[in-house]
């Protein structure tokens, strides 16, 4: 292979690594459309390459064969000038020529490769002019465009500091150098020996300039293809740092995205507990019973919660629609401007406002309302109502009742004033503390000397023992607790009557008033009632006469019989003295006994005051019957005395009761005594029934009428002839005076039943036993 | 006939023994009844003597007893005494036939004649 053949394929190889790399890796680097165009360049001058290579190729006698592949070499030659420019300019800020001027550019370089390949065709007889026309302004194209790129390359090392660029730039100038030196060399070829045949293009230039172009030619392609590695190289290393700056870029990027989700976190938060917020104060608003609104400066409706709206019975959207105005009562109109206007004036306003619901009931509220002026169009006035109609009812209520009370007061205090009793206000422990008195000099002391001091000290002791032990009851259990004493007043004994009653907790109020007028009353009453008994008495011992007289005969008789017969005894001179002995003992005996009737005669007789003591009834009726026995056997009546076992005691009067007795028995024999013998019956019985004593005495006598019975113990009213009609009358008001009660009715069959009843009482101790066989004696 | 007998009906606890006890002492023959159906009960009416009787008795009266004696015993002299000052019942008595009406209280020698003198009229009188 000679030395032509060996550089040419020496260079087609470097050119196809050159494609080789370009186009495996164009794609992938950033560059790409700079690698695009200048793949397509070197592809375009490996295909320059390969077609001069077979060019050499081809045999003598293939003639059409060689001009068509020196034609393919041409048009491959010239299009890597546009090719070329094109990746320079891609590289250029100005960027890249738009597809017009690419069109045109490869055109151009097209039409330049057929125009030279034809003007080679037509110097074919000339081989050096053919081939020079062929290869020089190729070679010229080549450099300008290798030095436009290198221009590109060496500017971009200026700037980017690309040393790939500088290397790559470097080596165009040297290959543009080379071509140039080609052209040259060729274009001397042509002009120094325009016959000759140039063996080759390098053979021509080494002729011409010398061997180091060849190596220098050799040497700048590989400088190239070395550019372009280096060019790759350095543009891997870029996207390396350009991916390891987006990876810390991203890094960066995802701090911060994170810090901003953080701060979308943290704004959604708040946002959320904005809403919270928001929610619990609209809640709080709407379910307020109190007027929570806006309104303008008119007094329209802005806002209003809806809960107290309601009450008002309207709806919030239809409120809004009008004037606070319009919920007053006419008559309120000028006290809602004089409302506005404050608000106005003074920034605020409170107070309280009349409001009719829809139903025209009145609400008064009480409200609080302030202007706002900031963030605002206009200033509104911001308003809260407390509805207080039951409060101020409440209010109206206490002033009627307070006025109430101050009459109460005013009342009581005339009730006071016109009160004769002394009224004292003192401690539970019996201090002073008040008084009322009309005439305090009635007082035994002075209410300036007893006010604030206990009573001990100013009262006698019996007196103050006696209040105290009514303050501890009136204490206990509220009173009232009465006292009656007596305390000497002006010169006289006077009689009281506290009543004491617990005021408030620990306080008791005495009311005293002097009773000696009541007290002195009831003493006459007392006494004319005693006196009234007695006449009763003395007016029934004339019904007794008969009986009486027989009760006395009878023992005086015995008394003459027995002295008579003693004497005799004593005359005859019989010493028989145990007769004489009995006789005597009997004329004692008989004397106790007419004495015993005229004491109970004088008993009975006797004027005498009521004195209560403890009475056996069953010793005081058997006196009784002694009293009447007489008119019973005169009268023959036949009396059924039933008196109980045990002998009850009753509290009362001996001689009153008595006479009641009496008077019951002799009523009862006059009812009976004018009937048929055997027919005279007269029941006495006395039975004890709980704690009463219940004492009847009944008759078969003819009774009383239904017209009478009413009136029996009226006073004045009698069925019996010459009678005066005081008994029963008398009888009833003893009993009564004793606590009992006396009481008439018919007997079934026949006759009237008397009864009165008394509350039966201890007996009085333990009977003396002196008594006692006389008593058994006489219920024998 | 045994002696002649006073027979004494009196209800009053007092009046009967000490009426016996006076008549004993007189020496004269004595029985004492309480009530007048007691006396009807046990007298015998074929004993001679006189009757003291009270006037007011409880049960049957003096003066029913006298009425029934009269038809048992006509012969009977009765002296009535009695302890109630009522000329009615002194006059009822003289009636029916008593020989003497006392009031209580009597004298006891006013007694003892009435009763001399009854038992002297009557036919066994002697024997006292």
């Amino acid at each position: 292979m000679s030395g032509e053949n060996l550089f040419l394929l020496t260079q087609l190889i470097l050119t196809v690594f050159l494609v080789a790399l370009l186009w495996s890796l164009h794609a992938r680097l950033r560059r790409q459309e700079f690698f695009w165009w200048w793949a397509c360049a070197w592809t375009s001058f490996a295909v320059f390459l390969a077609s001069a290579f077979l060019t050499r190729q081809v045999q003598p006698g293939w003639a059409l064969l060689k001009t068509g592949v020196t034609v393919l070499m041409m048009l491959a030659g010239f299009v890597q000038i546009p090719l070329l420019l094109f990746g320079a300019l891609s590289l250029r800020p100005v960027g890249p020529p738009d597809r017009l001027w690419r069109r045109a550019g490869v055109g151009l370089a097209l039409g330049a490769g057929a125009l030279t390949a034809l003007l080679s065709l037509v110097w074919r007889d000339q081989p050096a002019i053919s081939f020079s026309i062929r290869q020089a302004p190729r070679m010229a194209g080549l450099a300008a465009a290798l030095l436009f790129c290198a221009v590109v390359f060496l500017r971009r090392w200026r700037i980017n500091q690309s040393w790939a660029s500088g290397v790559t730039g470097g080596f165009c100038v040297l290959y543009a150098f080379d071509q140039t030196m080609y052209a040259a060399a060729l274009v001397g070829h042509l002009v120094l020996e325009p016959t000759g045949i140039p063996g080759s293009l390098v053979n021509t230039a080494v002729n011409m300039i010398g061997p180091w172009l060849f190596v220098s030619d050799l040497v700048s392609s590989c400088g190239i293809c070395l550019g372009i590695v280096l060019l790759l190289v350095e543009e891997h290393q870029r996207a390396e740092r350009e991916l390891l700056n987006t990876v810390s870029r991203s890094q960066e990027i995802a701090d911060k995205n994170a810090a901003l989700v953080a701060q979308i976190d943290e704004r959604r938060r708040v946002e959320q507990a904005l809403r919270e917020s928001e929610d619990r104060y609209r809640d709080l608003v709407d379910h307020s019973e109190d007027l929570i609104c806006t309104h303008d400066l008119e007094g329209r409706l802005l806002s209003a919660n809806p809960g107290p709206v309601r009450i008002l019975g309207y709806e919030v959207g239809e409120l809004l629609r009008m004037s606070v105005r319009d919920l007053l009562r006419p008559q309120d109109s000028d006290k809602f401007d004089a409302y506005l206007a404050a608000v106005q004036r003074n920034g605020m306003a409170k107070g309280r406002m009349s409001v009719l619901t829809r139903a025209g009931q009145r609400r008064i509220w009480e409200y609080h309302s302030s202007l706002r002026t900031d963030g605002v169009q206009s200033p509104i006035v911001r308003g809260v109502a407390h509805d207080i109609t039951d409060r101020f009812r409440a209010e109206q209520a206490l002033k009627v009742s307070a006025a109430a009370l101050a009459a109460a007061e005013a009342r009581h205090r005339a009730i006071l004033k016109a009160l004769p009793d002394w009224v004292f206000l003192m401690t539970a422990d019996g201090v002073f503390l008040d008084c009322h008195a009309k005439d305090p000099s009635e007082l035994l002391v002075p209410p300036e000397v007893f006010l604030g001091k206990n009573i001990r000290e100013v009262l006698p002791p019996e007196l103050a023992d006696g209040l105290e032990r009514c303050f501890n009851e009136a204490m206990a259990t509220g009173g009232p607790c009465a006292l009656e004493y007596t305390a000497p007043s002006r010169g006289d004994t006077r009689f009281y009557e506290a009543r004491v009653v617990r005021c408030e907790h620990d306080k008791v109020l005495s009311v005293v008033r002097d009773i000696t007028e009541r007290i002195r009353a009831e003493d006459e009453v007392r006494r004319l009632h005693d006196a009234l008994a007695h006449v009763g008495r003395v007016s029934m011992l004339g019904a007794l006469t008969g009986s009486l007289a027989h009760e006395i005969n009878q023992p005086l008789a015995a008394i003459g019989l027995n002295a008579q017969a003693g004497l005799n005894l004593v005359a005859t001179g019989q010493t028989d003295v145990r007769e004489l002995r009995d006789a005597m003992n009997d004329i004692i005996a008989d004397t106790q006994r007419a004495g015993d009737v005229l004491h109970r005669l004088r008993d009975l007789l006797t004027k005498g005051t009521t004195e209560h003591a403890p009475l056996d009834l069953t010793t005081l009726i058997d006196e009784v019957l002694r009293l009447v026995r007489g008119e019973i056997v005169a009268h023959r009546v036949l009396i059924d005395v039933d008196l109980v076992d045990c002998a009850p005691f009753v509290l009362g009067d001996r001689v009153q009761i008595q006479q009641v007795v009496l008077n019951l028995l002799i009523n009862a024999i006059e009812a009976v005594r004018d009937l048929e013998l055997g027919q005279r019956r007269v029941i006495l019985r006395m039975r004890t029934i709980g704690s009463e004593v219940i004492v009847s005495v009944g008759d078969d006598g003819i009774g009383l009428s239904d017209d009478q019975l009413p009136q029996i113990f009226e006073p004045f009213y009698t069925t019996k002839p010459g009678g005066m009609g005081l008994g029963l009358a008398i009888c009833r008001a003893i009993v009564t005076a004793h606590g009992g009660t006396l009481t008439a009715e018919r007997n079934p069959n026949r006759g009237m039943t008397f009864s009165f009843r008394l509350s039966a009482c201890e007996p009085p101790g333990p009977i003396p036993p002196a008594i006692r066989p006389a008593m058994e004696s006489r219920l024998a | 006939m045994g002696p002649a007998t006073v027979f004494v009906v009196d209800d009053d606890p007092s009046i009967r023994p000490a009426l016996k006890r006076l008549l004993t002492s007189a020496g004269l023959s004595v029985e004492t009844f309480a009530s007048a159906e007691e006396f009807l009960e046990l007298f015998d009416r074929k004993t001679a003597g006189c009757l003291v009787l009270d006037a007011r008795l409880t049960g049957m009266s003096g003066f029913e007893l006298q009425a029934r004696l009269t038809a048992i015993a006509p012969t009977m002299p009765v002296i009535v005494i009695t302890a109630v000052g009522d000329a009615q019942i002194e006059d009822d008595s003289l009636r029916a036939g008593a020989v003497a009406v006392l009031r209580k209280p009597f004298s006891p020698q006013a007694l003892l004649d009435a009763i001399a003198r009854v038992l002297g009229d009557c036919p066994n009188g002697n024997d006292a």
